[in-house]
């Protein structure tokens, strides 16, 4: 077993870990952070392809912005916070029809790939900015839209509530 | 070297750990919590196809999808905290307001 593979193996045992335990607890404060957890964990993942720069915006976006409007989410409603002991911590049927899923996609894919076996490339990308601010600048530049309409329409869903609530007091 | 198959494997582990946690989660807030998970199931998909086809699209994607998944948890968190504000919980079972 090579250096490579060790260190993939560490990191993608980790990720999984930390993803059976967001799923798993029963707070919902842990669970948000051992999602962040997992999250780093793909980002290692991404590191072991060659990616730098997926891993850079996986931490600056994933655990840096979404986690933590998560864990604001989390305090704003943090009565519900309670609710989430009274919901089942495992449950068997449901267990079970995820791992027949599971082997269903692991039987389907080894079927069909021939190609499972070779290796990706581990190098680093020189193409990448190009491929997106050439092949795909407008897609880039329809999302810049959508990302602006997003946060603005959710602030607008967040702050109206609050103003008629002022109204109403 | 790593295989191919291991990347797949990941992700389709992950895919089915989310999943699980998709179907078990009640509060709002977890449910959105699993549907990173299988966001970043299908991501580690995306990259590890385009390294191993030497293409920049795959991770072209990965970024287009990490970018989306920013604008879908604020809507959705938006759209919770409204939720919690009108029911008094982040209970998913208690948006019934147009069940027949």
């Amino acid at each position: 077993m090579d250096a490579d593979l060790a260190a993939f193996s560490l990191v993608s045992a980790f990720t999984l870990v930390a993803a059976l335990a967001t799923v798993l607890t029963r707070k919902l404060f842990s669970s948000a952070l051992l999602l962040a957890a997992t999250l780093v964990g793909v980002a290692f993942v991404f590191l072991t392809l060659g990616a730098e720069f997926l891993f850079i915006v996986q931490i600056l976006v994933y655990v840096g912005a979404i986690v933590t409007l998560i864990l604001f989410a989390i305090m704003f409603t943090h009565g519900a916070a309670l609710e989430e002991d009274r919901s089942p911590a495992h449950d068997w049927v449901k267990a079970l029809l995820c791992v027949l899923l599971l082997g269903g996609l692991v039987l389907t894919i080894t079927r069909i790939g021939p190609w499972l076996s070779e290796t990706p490339q581990q190098e680093s990308w020189p193409g990448l900015a190009s491929g997106l601010f050439d092949t795909w600048v407008f897609p880039f530049e329809l999302l810049s839209i959508l990302l602006l309409g997003a946060l603005v329409g959710a602030l607008y869903l967040s702050a109206k509530e609050r103003r008629t609530q002022e109204d109403d007091a | 070297m790593i295989p191919l198959v291991a990347y797949v494997g990941l992700s389709m582990a992950l895919l089915a750990i989310g999943l699980y946690g998709l179907l078990l989660a009640k509060n709002a807030i977890k449910v959105l919590v699993c549907v990173e998970l299988l966001l970043n199931a299908a991501h580690i998909n995306f990259a590890a196809a385009a390294s191993y086809h030497q293409n920049t699209d795959g991770l072209v994607f990965v970024l287009f999808g990490i970018a989306i998944a920013a604008a879908e948890s604020a809507v959705g968190i938006a759209i919770f905290l409204n939720l919690y504000r009108q029911r008094g919980t982040a209970n998913v079972t208690a948006a019934n307001a147009l069940k027949g």
